[in-house]
This record gives structure tokens, sequence and C-alpha cells, in this order.
């Protein structure tokens, strides 16, 4: 069965993308524009990785990390964040918080593959 | 006249006091007595002689007995008092004066008695208002000499010509070039002008006069050693001084300066490829948008050339932000070691009012913090939390950052409750800062997140610093721990006319050398030359110590003595380059050596080769203390060591014996003043003097 990935972006350029680049790599994709739709989202759809913006409106990321590292049912989710680059403070404190891997924008749609199959091959450390 | 000669000579006045007052009789009587009694007188003369003489005799005794009297009993008193009352006045410890007898010595004495001691009372009430002062003026000046002697910048002050009167560490560090060649020194007395560009010291000064103090110059020197140094000039006007002076602040910004330039370049040049990027991006796609009907291998084309164009737009965006972001840098915080913070944390606790627990982690990174609106913004937000028991302060670090946790047993402490808290300016125990805990963290460059474990009562605060990343190089300390000033510098008038100056007032070059032998004709060399120098009477820190390759062997009967031995001075640089370096710095000082004339002579006749010449006086310690001593045998320095009381350091080692010398010198100046030696004139024809008087024998 295909890999459930979830895509939390508000920026809907980028999510057109990201979209079309995980399906053409065979998983089923799901969407949520900001942090709230996510939380309802998660539940249901049960994802095997998340690709997690850090700058999302109202909660941010790292809140979104924080809230699924803590519950048993969501623990062990792989969440790559998407940061932007330069932002190092950021990467060192999701992973701090417990994402798997970071990948900064703008990034290579190979780079992107290659990171998401690694993680989802990536047993679970925690 | 002398009470005892007095005495001797009353037997004398006496006799002729008796014999005019005798003869005056018999001659009167003679005159008013009539022929006939006075020839009778004249027959009892003749008959009495004897009696009258023997009466002669007794009364000369009597009166010599008188005399010896009189004397005693008040001319030699007024004499002991006159000599008495010197020393009754000078020494406060002389018995209290009862010379003579009688009414009015017992008043005199009284009256002489009180009037010393009240003297004494005087003095000793005026030495110590004298010491206290004395003792708060040095106090206040150790103050000043330490607080710049903390500073980071260098810090010189200069009289109006520019010589120096006082540096700190700083700025010794940042303008002593001993490597160079020809190496350049700081130091009390030397020149600014020999730091740097005359033209350059000349238009700072000019300036500055012309300037108000709140419009200091500026400048940016360039050192030997390629370094730049920002230079500040205030002119000095310090109260109670005649001639004012200037303040030099001095910075090294070679970094800044280099750094600075390079990113800028860096900056410049991506915006310029930023440009060529979106031209690329934005031509290819409006020629796919505006042709859509554009053949096969063409439109590949361009779809490849955006992906490049993109790709370039993300490499020269990132070269901006980091251009930015190192400009950010400088944000006036200070490096600060956990540990040192934690300790902070726990010292300002008490004031705040706030327990708190510290756990100090082995690790010890620094980080960059402000040691006054962070701490300052925590305690506020700890004061504003609800929690139970005492918060517990840590950290942690986590690639290239340092994580500060207060770990609180809290059950409503919340993301939302400490967004709303960091909004608020911090105000606390009445101490309270104009911005908000957000901006305190912002100049952190800091990050937060609170960690609230689901199934415990605890959360935590996470405060995350960027570390220091840079190594930190020690400041290289130099032996020159203290400050180096002299104010008294401020009172020296530089003089042309070197010989009116006094010898206390003197900078000279105290010098000693170590020869291979004794007789430079024969082919003797010198081997080491050793100097301090000393500055108005006070010897400086400052020294020269340098092994010379003499370019022949050592002879065995001189390593006996000087412990120079053949691989001691292998590599050494040869006198040529010893010389220009030690003339450089005795350079404008007098020559001070003991026994000069046997360092003289190898100077003179190894400075031809240096292509260097000593042309300033020379003062001879030896031939100084035959001036003063002239009765005393033995003038070397083994015998005028334990006579000054000096301790004996390091004999037969140049630098040793040079300081052995400068500290006789100094013991000498006020011997020689006393002896009317006061001028460097006076002290150079005393001791041309006493070298001719030592020829004679």
């Amino acid at each position: 069965m295909a890999k459930k990935i979830l895509i939390v972006d508000d920026e809907p350029n980028i999510v057109i993308s990201l979209e079309f680049l995980m399906a053409q790599n065979g998983y089923n994709v799901f969407i949520a524009r900001n942090g709230e739709q996510a939380l309802d989202l998660i539940p249901e759809v049960k994802p095997d990785l998340i690709l997690l913006d850090v700058m999302l409106p109202n909660r941010t990321g790292f809140e979104i990390l924080q809230i699924l590292r803590r519950e048993k049912e969501t623990k062990h989710i792989k969440i790559i964040l998407l940061t932007a680059k330069g932002r190092d403070q950021d990467i060192t404190k999701g992973i701090t918080l417990g994402a798997d891997a970071y990948i900064t924008k703008p990034f290579s749609t190979r780079a992107l593959v290659e990171k998401v199959k690694e993680t989802l091959n990536q047993a679970h450390a925690k | 006249m002398r009470s005892d000669v007095l005495k001797k000579l009353a037997v004398l006045i006496s006799f002729l006091l008796v014999f005019l007052a005798g003869s005056s009789l018999i001659f009167t009587l003679h005159l008013l007595l009539e022929d006939e009694l006075s020839k009778a007188l004249r027959q009892i003369t003749s008959q009495l002689f004897w009696v009258l003489l023997l009466g002669g005799i007794l009364s000369t005794g009597v009166l010599t007995f008188f005399f010896h009297w009189l004397i005693d009993r008040y001319a030699a008193p007024v004499e002991q008092l006159s000599d008495q009352v010197s020393i009754q006045f000078l020494n406060p410890d002389a018995h209290p004066l009862s010379i003579g007898k009688g009414d009015v010595f017992s008043k005199l004495n009284t009256s002489i008695n009180t009037a010393a001691s009240e003297l004494h009372q005087q003095r000793t009430a005026m030495q110590h208002e004298l010491n206290r002062l004395s003792s708060r003026l040095i106090s206040e000046r150790d103050t000043l000499a330490a607080v710049i002697e903390q500073l980071q910048q260098g810090v010189v002050i200069t009289n109006q010509e520019g010589s120096i009167l006082l540096y700190n560490s700083a700025s010794s560090t940042l303008l002593s070039f001993p490597d160079q060649d020809p190496p350049v020194y700081l130091g009390l007395g030397r020149s600014m002008h020999s730091m740097f560009k005359s033209a350059l010291v000349n238009f700072a000064l000019d300036e500055s006069k012309n300037r108000p103090a709140s419009d200091p110059v500026h400048f940016l020197a360039d050192t030997p050693d390629g370094r730049f140094l920002k230079v500040k000039v205030l002119p000095a006007s310090l109260t109670g001084l005649t001639d004012s002076g200037f303040i030099f602040f001095i910075e090294d910004v070679s970094a800044q300066l280099k750094g600075k330039n390079q990113q800028q370049l860096h900056a410049e040049e991506s915006i310029r490829l930023l440009r060529d990027a979106i031209a690329g991006v934005r031509m290819t796609t409006e020629n796919l948008l505006d042709y859509p009907l554009t053949p096969e291998p063409q439109r590949q084309q361009f779809l490849e050339i955006i992906a490049q164009e993109a790709e370039k737009l993300e490499r020269n965006v990132t070269n901006l932000q980091h251009y930015f972001e190192s400009d950010a840098k400088d944000s006036g915080l200070s490096i600060i070691p956990a540990h040192s913070f934690l300790e902070l944390l726990s010292r300002l606790a008490l004031r705040y009012e706030i327990e708190i627990e510290i756990n100090k982690p082995d690790e010890n990174p620094a980080f960059f913090a402000d040691a006054y609106s962070l701490p300052l913004s925590l305690f506020f937000l700890l004061s504003k939390l609800n929690y139970s028991g005492h918060p517990q302060i840590s950290f942690k670090v986590n690639q290239g950052y340092v994580i500060l946790s207060l770990r609180m047993m809290s059950s409503d402490t919340s993301h939302s409750r400490i967004e709303a808290l960091i909004s608020n300016s911090p105000m606390i125990q009445g101490i309270a800062l104009p911005y908000p805990v957000s901006d305190v963290f912002n100049r952190h460059n800091a990050t937060w997140w609170l960690d609230e474990a689901l199934e415990s009562e605890f959360c935590e605060l996470q405060i995350m610093f960027p570390a220091d990343k840079e190594i930190h190089i020690e400041k290289p300390t130099h032996p020159e721990k203290v400050t180096a000033f002299d104010f008294d510098l401020f009172r020296v008038k530089v003089s042309d006319e070197l010989s009116a100056m006094k010898l206390k007032n003197l900078t000279a070059t105290v010098f000693d050398t170590e020869t291979t032998g004794l007789y430079p004709s024969d082919g003797d060399r010198l081997l080491s030359i050793g100097a301090v120098r000393v500055v108005n009477g006070k010897i400086q820190q400052q020294s020269f110590h340098q092994l010379i390759d003499p370019d022949r062997s050592i002879p065995k009967a001189s390593i006996e003595i000087h412990g120079i031995t053949n691989e001691m001075i292998v590599g050494k640089p040869k006198v040529e380059k010893v010389l220009r370096d030690f003339h450089l710095f005795c350079d404008g000082t007098l020559l001070i050596a003991h026994n000069a004339a046997f360092d003289m002579r190898f100077l003179e006749l190894e400075q031809k080769r240096a292509g260097v010449v000593f042309s300033q006086p020379i003062l001879d310690t030896l031939l100084l203390s035959t001036v003063l001593h002239p009765h005393l045998e033995g003038h070397s320095l083994d015998v005028l060591m334990p006579r000054y009381g000096i301790e004996t350091g390091k004999r037969h080692d140049a630098l040793g014996d040079a300081m052995m010398t400068a500290l006789l010198f100094q013991k000498m100046i006020p011997l020689l003043e006393q002896a009317g030696i006061i001028t460097l004139e006076d002290a150079l024809s005393a001791a041309k003097d006493s070298l001719y008087a030592k020829l004679k024998y």
C-alpha cells in the first residue's frame, strides 16, 4: 500500500508542486493549508510522513510538532520540516523538538524526494 | 669667643687689670700728693714691694676666680643653650632643656622647651595631614591606573609635544612591534611620532587643539605589521597642570575593515547576479507564455534555463542573507560563559527575591548575552508565572546553540500565556526596562518554546541562544601588567639643552654589556647587551636584553664569568642588527653605565659595523661614586651594592647588571644633589674632574 504523506504549507504555488511531485513518486498525498487543518486531518488520515512548513499562520510548525510528539497516537509519525534557508536556529529548534529531518527552502525536487524516501525507511529512533 | 678660650685668658686679663689698677693708683697718688708725701709714698712702696706684689698676685687670683665663676655661670650656659636650641627644635625626642642655674636660666629653659614642644606638635600634625593627603592621592592615582588598565581600548596620554606620559597594556600590545625591523617600542618619554607617521601625529595634535572635546579627531593608522588602528585623539586639559596634553584612544579595526570590505564586495556581486538571474527567468518564461507553439527542443532548452537561473537566484539570495546576518552580529552583546551566566542568575535571584535552583552541566559554552536585560527578563517571567517549588535553571548545548531551560512545576503555564507575557516590558522589584521581553529575546537572536510533558506536571521554558562559534584566542598578556604612567612628565619641558636638565628629570638608558674578553683591540667582541630605561628617576619595566653572535668562539675564562656558552649564541643575531636595535631603544636618551669607559670602548668599535653612532652624553656611575665618596676605597658594583643597601641580583648578566646600575643611579641622585651636583652638566664635569684626579694617582 502506498505511504501517506501530509503536506502542511500555506503557499499555494509550492503546494501544487509538492503535491505533483509526491504523487509522481507514488505516494498518497493529503493537503493542509494551516496548523488547525493539519491537527484535524491527522487523526483521520494517519499519515506516515508530514512535510511541515515552519512558518504557518496561527500555529507555527513548531507547535504542531510539539503537539504531535506529545500524543501517543502521533508520536511515531515521521516529520520533515520545511524551513527557510539561513534560519539555522529554526533547524536546531526543530531537531530539538523532535523533527526527523529538515529541508531548507528553496530546495531541489530531487533532494526532497531523496530525503522523503530516506526518512520513511528510517527505523523510528524515538 | 668660646668660653673655654675665655677661661684660659682670664688669668692674663685679671693680671692686666690688677697691674693697671695698681700702677694707675700709684701714678695718680704721685700726681696728687706733694713732693714730700710722694717721696714718702715711694719709700713705703719700695719697702712694702713684696707685700704689694703678694697683694697683686692675690687680687689677680681672686679676680681670675671671679671671672671663671662668671663664665661658668652665664657665658657657658648661654653658649650651650645656643647649641642645644637647634637640636631641641630639630629632634622631637631630645630631653627637655635644663641648662644653667638661677631664675633667668630656668625661665629661659622653660620657654625654649615649650616652644620646641609646640613646634614638634605642629610639625607632627602637619606631617599627619601630609601623609593622609598623599596616601589619598596615591590611592586615587592607583585607581585611575587600574581603571585604565582594564580598558580593552589602548589608552595613551601624551604631553603637548607628543611625549608619552601614560599608557595601558592594551596600547602597549597594539603599538609595540619588537619583531619589526627596525623594532618599535612604546614607552614612557617616547614620542608618538615614532609610533605613527609624524605627519599624521602633527595633523591630529594640531587639529584636536582647534576642536571641542565633543568633536574629537579620528584617524586610521596602518601599523608596520599590516594592521589598521582606529585612533581617536582628545585634548586633555588636566586641572592643576600648566600644560595640557592629549589622550589617544586606540582600537584595532583591521578585522572589521577587512571583513566589511570583503562582505560588501560580495553583497554587491550577489545583487548583480540576482538581477541577471531574474532577467533570465523573466525572459524565458515570457517567451514560453507568448509563443506557446515553440518547437520541442527549444522549449526544453528554455525550461532548463529557468531551472538554472532559479538555482542562481537561490545561491545569491543566500549570500545576501549572510551579509545582513554578519552585519547584525555587532549587537553590543558580550560573550558570557554559560556557567558565569548561571552564577549571575543565582546572585540576582536574591535581589529579585525569587528562589531558584541552578544545575550546572559540565560543559561551559559561551553565548552572546546582555548581563542586565536578559536576567531581568527571565526573573520577570518567573515572577508572573504560577508554579510551586523552585524553578530549576540549567542549559544544554545543541548544534551551535545554547538552550537555557527554566523547569517548573506548573499546571497553567501555556504557550499563549508566555507569548502574552513577553510582549510586556519587564518590571520587577521596582526595576523596569523600557522595552518588551520580546525585544530582549530578539536582540539576543533567541527563540523560545515551552515544553509541556503530558504526563508530568512539569513544564520547561526553553530559550535558545546562538553559542559563540568563534575560537577565542586569549588576549596576549603583556609582561607590563600595571599601566605605566608618569604624570611628572607633564612638568618636564622638553629641552634641547639636555645638559641643563636636572638629573632627577632625565630620561636615560642604563646599560651593561658582556663580552668575550677585556681587550676589544685584540679581537674581543660583544656577547650581550642589557638595558633598562630610567625616566624621571623611575626605573621603567621596559627592558632590552639580547644575546649576540660574536662571530668567534667564547674563551673558557670568560664563560666562567658570564655563563654565556658557545651553544647559547647559536642562531642569535649579529652585532650589526643588535646595535641598530639598541640604538633605537636608547634614541634620545642619556646613556648610563658602570665603568662606562669599558662598555663604550666596545660600542665604539662595534658601532662602525652597524653603521650607527652613539653620540649621546654618557654618565659613569663608577666615576660618580668617586665624586661622592673620594675617601672610600673600592667603587665596583660588588662593593657599591651593599654600601647603598641594594640587594644584589643576577650579577654578570647584562640586564641584571644594568638593573643594579639603574638602582644605584637612582640612589645617587639625592646624594649628588646634596653635593650641589644637580644638572647633567654638573654631573658630567664632576665626573670629568674626578677622572683626572684618579689619573693623577
